[in-house]
């Protein structure tokens, strides 16, 4: 796949924050809502536009997400600035 | 410009260095720096490369630790820095430029980059901009045995082809695969030498709209001769075209202007045609390479949710994971208070009493054991080794436990868990574990700010840490309460603690709102790796490195200030005693406390006796209680040494109370799971010095003797813990913010000592 071409799906209907996601959720990075330093960051740790993410925990605020066959830790000042859209098959884990 | 050092060295600001020349003592000897992501097993393959010739210290001008050991080879010598574990390069963190500039700046000979076999993908990222620095790379692929345990088959012949560098399968824990990780060291170092370590081509290639701007940047920095023999030209172009603050950096080398204005139009004229920052494109281009590689040499699936899953649906449930983590907080807390006690009481009996004893018989052999020396010898310099050596127990079983914490990969869900609580006081998840530590004793809690990602998270947790109400505060409150409130002796030492927690809830609010606030709030953003068994040889070598660091710095502090204690006690004022024979009414310590006892008037405790007690309290509150004895006239029972029992019969004692006090430890572990916080505090004041003290605030009060002790347990709980405390700070959160500490300390515990006894005065009159 070219990286560059189809990789910055508009926004619709579906997309939400991640912070809306719930337990199991299999969902789809469309954009980061963030400062340049966040975004980096989150890019830096594999939360890319296209990237497919599931939701493992949820403890109220922060959540645990699997991404590129490894966890990460977000809290909600992260998952409200990522926009993500549902993805339809519930397959396994990412 | 920013005053930049070089990161190898201390000597020389990095700008002058152009060309730098590599750091090399002789030809045979070579630089190898040790990168990798955190959680990938890095420090175990350091350890297993250096052994125990290593040394800790921190990077110039940084609070960031640095490790170096040494690796010997037949007549090579290799010195292994460990960088600073972290996930990318991008000089967001003082972690990753630390990495990044001993990379770019003092071109070690070889990298090693270690990175994660079950977790490929995402470790690629930092193998990757490695690639693109530098061209002596060596992969350490780690967890190998976790992978096959997975079912995950890594084609490690086509990685290596892919990345262009040598790739090196190994599990560290077991030792498996370290031999073959020197052997391609050792003929990765010779083949570095001789080589152009500017010439080479990283394996990936960015999307040709990028790839055209940083071909274009790359020409304009080749006719710059200064920078072009300073950095990688590829390198520099794409990070002049990712990063502004770079253009500062290197501003002061010729030809810099013209080529930042370059790289500021190939930078806009990219964010016009993604209509993104330029930032996200790069890290997508890269883990698009990455992706498409990890396809090609990864066989097998993980499949379903690992057993790290499993345990986690427990460990981080809402309700259940707060209980574990209360539980295991239980346990640390525990190590370092009732477990670590009998050997800590033994060391302090050892050197007061034994050494303290030999060494003034060994004076007599030379008839000076009545002299001014003696005197030194034994109340000062001995009571300050006994003061910096009664803390090595405390901290090594804080570090077991903080190791066991860590590298078992707990730390991670700690954070998790606590995270939305702390967040309400502006801090991390992981700030918890310090503060609660803080109970048991103040140093080691500094100690553990270190396990934060946050440098301002550990400044602040730091800062609060004090306010904690450690053990040794705990005599001052049971022997105050007991003359004053013999009635409510637990209601007012529990009062102590909880207005500890107020205090330290106010300020962390209030600077959040006012020194921190233009600072990021760091939103909780960790890995969580898979848990691990910790290794024995790992938390062995946790313990042992960072209590010797401590050893290291604070034992001057606190002998330095042991000493001077001792001289202001030696010296007599009106001349009635000797010099190290005056009375302690005449010396010129409770002189100096009563020239500063009319700052406690207002607080009702304002005579020099107080005073003295409260300056020794600076020393180490375990002082307090021994030193209100001593200025009020009425020794505490101590046991002394009645009869001569002679040097062997004694060390035979004094090794028999060794082995009771690990005896005691060991009896003491059961005992984490119950609760006596008040044992052992049983014996009330000595009868004389109760009525002595009473007196003394009363007649200092004018007449409101409860209220001036309650006001001076206030002012005992909030200010300057102690001497090693500010040791501690120094050492982690620079001298600056220790300065600050300490005087916001004493205002706040004058403070409250004051709106304690006027206030109180004007309810109760």
């Amino acid at each position: 796949m070219s990286p560059y071409v189809n990789a910055h799906p508009s926004h619709d209907a579906h997309t939400r924050p991640l912070s809306a996601a719930r337990r199991g959720d299999r969902v789809r990075l469309i954009t980061i809502h963030a400062g340049r330093r966040l975004s980096r960051r989150l890019a830096e740790l594999g939360l890319t536009p296209g990237v497919v993410m599931q939701v493992v925990h949820k403890n109220g605020g922060p959540m645990l997400i699997a991404v590129r066959g490894t966890r990460l830790a977000l809290g909600r000042g992260v998952t409200d600035k990522i926009l993500v859209e549902e993805m339809d098959d519930p397959a396994s884990v990412a | 410009m920013k005053t930049k050092r070089c990161a190898y060295c201390e000597e020389h600001p990095a700008a002058d260095l152009a060309p730098p020349s590599r750091v090399r003592e002789d030809e045979r000897t070579f630089i190898v720096a040790l990168a990798g992501n955190p959680n990938t097993g890095k420090t175990t393959i350091f350890n297993s490369l250096t052994g125990s010739r290593q040394h800790t210290g921190n990077w110039p001008g940084k609070t960031v630790e640095k490790k170096e050991g040494v690796w010997k080879q037949g007549d090579d010598r290799f010195r292994i820095i460990d960088l600073p574990g972290a996930y990318s390069l991008s000089a967001f963190s003082a972690e990753e430029v630390i990495a990044r500039d001993f990379i770019i700046e003092a071109r070690p000979d070889v990298v090693i980059v270690v990175a994660d076999a079950t977790n490929l993908e995402r470790n690629l990222y930092l193998v990757l901009q490695i690639l693109e620095m530098t061209p002596s790379v060596v992969v350490a692929l780690n967890m190998m045995d976790a992978a096959r345990a997975q079912g995950l088959h890594i084609d490690i012949d086509r990685l290596s082809q892919r990345l262009g560098a040598p790739v090196v399968p190994l599990t560290a824990r077991t030792g498996e695969g370290i031999g073959r990780l020197t052997e391609t060291l050792v003929r990765a170092a010779h083949e570095s030498r001789g080589r152009d370590p500017f010439r080479f081509t990283p394996p990936n290639r960015y999307s040709p709209p990028i790839e055209q701007a940083i071909a274009r940047l790359e020409e304009a920095i080749g006719d710059h001769p200064a920078l072009a023999q300073r950095y990688p030209p590829r390198w520099l172009a794409l990070q002049l075209l990712q990063d502004a603050d770079f253009c500062a950096e290197i501003a002061s080398l010729p030809g810099d202007e013209e080529l930042c204005r370059r790289a500021e139009r190939e930078r806009s004229r990219l964010q016009a045609l993604y209509q993104t920052d330029i930032d996200a494109l790069i890290a997508e281009d890269r883990y698009a390479w990455i992706h498409d590689v990890v396809g090609e040499v990864i066989r097998g699936q993980p499949q379903g949710p690992t057993l790290s899953d499993r345990v986690d649906a427990v460990a981080m449930h809402p309700i259940s994971g707060l209980i574990i983590f209360f539980g295991l907080m239980w346990v640390v807390f525990k190590l370092s208070t009732d477990v670590a006690a009998p050997f800590v009481a033994w060391i302090s009996l050892f050197i007061n009493d034994y050494l303290a004893h030999w060494v003034l018989e060994l004076l007599a052999l030379a008839h000076l054991e009545s002299t001014w020396f003696a005197s030194l010898l034994t109340d000062g310099i001995l009571a300050g080794v006994g003061g910096v050596l009664v803390f090595v127990p405390v901290l090594m079983f804080l570090y077991m436990g903080m190791a066991i914490m860590e590298d078992s990969g707990y730390m991670a869900r700690a954070a998790f868990v606590m995270d939305r609580y702390m967040r309400y006081l502006g801090l991390e998840g992981k700030s918890f574990v310090p503060l609660v530590l803080g109970f048991g004793c103040n140093v080691p809690a500094i100690y553990a700010t270190r396990t934060l990602e946050n440098r301002t998270d550990r400044i602040l947790t730091g800062l609060l840490v004090p306010f904690m109400s450690c053990s040794a505060r705990l005599p001052v409150y049971v022997l105050i309460a007991g003359i004053f409130f013999p009635q409510f002796r637990t209601p007012a030492v529990l009062t102590m603690y909880i207005l500890g927690i107020v205090v330290a809830l106010t300020v962390g609010l209030l600077l959040r709102k006012t020194l921190f606030k233009r600072s990021e709030t760091s939103a909780l953003l960790i890995e969580v790796p898979a848990y691990r068994l910790p290794t024995v040889k790992n938390v062995w070598m946790e313990m042992t490195l960072r209590t010797r660091a401590f050893l290291e710095s604070a034992t001057t502090i606190i002998m330095a200030v042991s000493i001077v204690i001792w001289l202001f006690m030696a010296i007599p004022v009106s001349g009635e005693g000797a010099f190290a024979d005056t009375p302690v009414d005449d010396s010129a310590f409770a002189h100096l406390a009563g020239a500063i006892s009319p700052a406690f008037e207002p607080l009702g405790f304002g005579n020099w006796q107080n005073a003295s007690a409260l300056m020794s309290g600076f020393i180490a509150k375990e002082v307090v209680v021994s030193t209100l004895a001593q200025v009020y006239h009425a020794p505490l029972e101590q046991p002394s040494h009645e009869e001569d029992l002679g040097f062997w019969a004694e060390a035979r004692l004094a090794v028999a109370s060794f082995f009771q006090a690990a005896l005691d430890t060991l009896k003491a572990i059961p005992g984490i799971i119950g609760i006596d916080l008040f044992d052992g505090e049983e014996a009330g004041a000595p009868p004389g010095l109760g009525a002595a003290i009473r007196q003394g605030f009363e007649s200092a009060s004018g007449g409101y003797g409860a209220l001036a002790a309650f006001a001076f347990m206030v002012f005992v709980l909030l200010y300057t813990p102690c001497m090693a405390t500010v040791a501690a700070m120094r050492h982690e959160l620079g001298g600056k913010w220790t300065m600050l500490s300490v005087i916001t300390q004493l205002t706040i515990a004058w403070i409250a000592a004051f709106i304690v006894f006027q206030g109180g005065r004007i309810l109760f009159s």
